[in-house]
């Protein structure tokens, strides 16, 4: 019987494995070829011709090698995550940040929204753009091949990082009252009224958007 | 090129599965696997060392399936691969694809009554 071993070590020529990689997939080969040409000589063949069954499991030893490094090493350009979460989650941010500038939300306070018309129709303007960012990124992500979880995570993406970046400004002002800095005088009801107005509102519009991409659809991708 | 390109990710798709499904019963090694799904397909899927290993150091990337070294009956050490959690998770979804295919495929092309 041949040393299976020393024949895969020869074989596996690539410098994209590291030494100890190349023993170890020389070792699980080997034992693979080595079961091979056990099985075929428990069925009666000679021992030439359970060597040549278990090295005619390989055509090409070079492509096999090739394929090995990219399945071992290659995470591509990106990996999982960042396509289903991380990408659309921004881009439903950026677009969500823009349609807020172009409509002057920042601008738009909590209680001068129930005197002013004006306002109002601003406002409904920007829970619709903010809805049609929930459905851009659940849609990247769903096309992504994101699950149902990573689809409303990059809906709520926007409504995740303003409320995080309000948390931190609450704590701040909090920490700032107990030490008695300057800006602890700072009515919290101001703080607290546009983490409804900015971001809870806009995030149950966000959420709506993304409901007709929470389905699976009717498309099935089986390959990956 | 396309239609090289398409059974290829059908045929990767379904080895993901039959090895994902075998591993959701027990922990088994290259060589078992390989058997295993040739018998259980009646012959119909074949994996040799080529086509199987790549799979395997791809599914052990992804988190879905670890291997471990362990010997086996005869004594001899194997590297023995069982389904992670993630595995285990993503399996039934794979399932329901593959059912989701396999029954537009039958409206399409009345496979089964063929």
């Amino acid at each position: 019987m041949p040393d299976w071993c020393k024949l895969v070590v020869g074989k596996l020529v690539s410098s994209e494995l590291t030494e100890s990689q190349k023993q170890e997939i020389a070792a699980e080969l080997a034992s693979h070829l080595e079961d091979v040409y056990e099985e075929r000589t428990a069925h009666g063949l000679s021992e030439s011709g359970a060597i040549d069954a278990a090295l005619a499991e390989v055509v090409d030893w070079r492509k096999l090698t090739r394929q090995i490094v990219v399945a071992k090493h290659q995470e591509g350009i990106m990996n999982d995550r960042t396509r289903q979460l991380w990408l659309p989650g921004l881009a439903s941010f950026c677009s969500a940040m823009i349609c807020e500038l172009a409509l002057g939300g920042g601008a738009l306070s909590g209680e001068s929204l129930f005197y002013s018309h004006t306002k109002q129709l601003v406002y409904a303007l920007l829970l619709v753009s903010q809805l049609c960012c929930g459905a851009v990124g659940a849609f990247l992500s769903r096309r992504a091949g994101g699950s149902r979880s990573a689809r409303v995570a990059a809906a709520l993406f926007t409504s995740g990082v303003l409320l995080t970046t309000m948390f931190i400004v609450i704590a701040i002002c909090v920490i700032g009252r107990a030490s008695g800095l300057a800006f602890a005088s700072l009515d919290m009801t101001l703080l607290i009224k546009p983490v409804f107005v900015v971001v809870l509102i806009p995030g149950i519009a966000m959420l709506a958007g993304a409901l007709p991409f929470l389905s699976d659809g009717k498309s099935v991708a089986i390959a990956r | 090129m396309r239609k090289k390109r398409v059974r290829s990710k059908i045929s990767r798709g379904s080895a993901e599965l039959a090895i994902l499904s075998l591993l959701s019963k027990q922990p088994l090694y290259g060589f078992e696997i390989s058997k295993r799904i040739e018998e259980e397909s009646g012959g119909a899927l074949r994996f040799n060392l080529a086509s199987l290993y790549p799979m395997l150091y791809e599914l052990e990337k992804r988190a879905w399936i670890k291997g471990k070294w362990e010997p086996n009956r005869a004594g001899r050490d194997r590297r023995y691969y069982c389904l992670t959690p993630a595995g285990k998770k993503q399996l039934a979804p794979l399932r329901r694809e593959w059912r989701s295919f396999f029954q537009a495929l039958d409206r399409l092309a009345e496979v089964s009554r063929a």
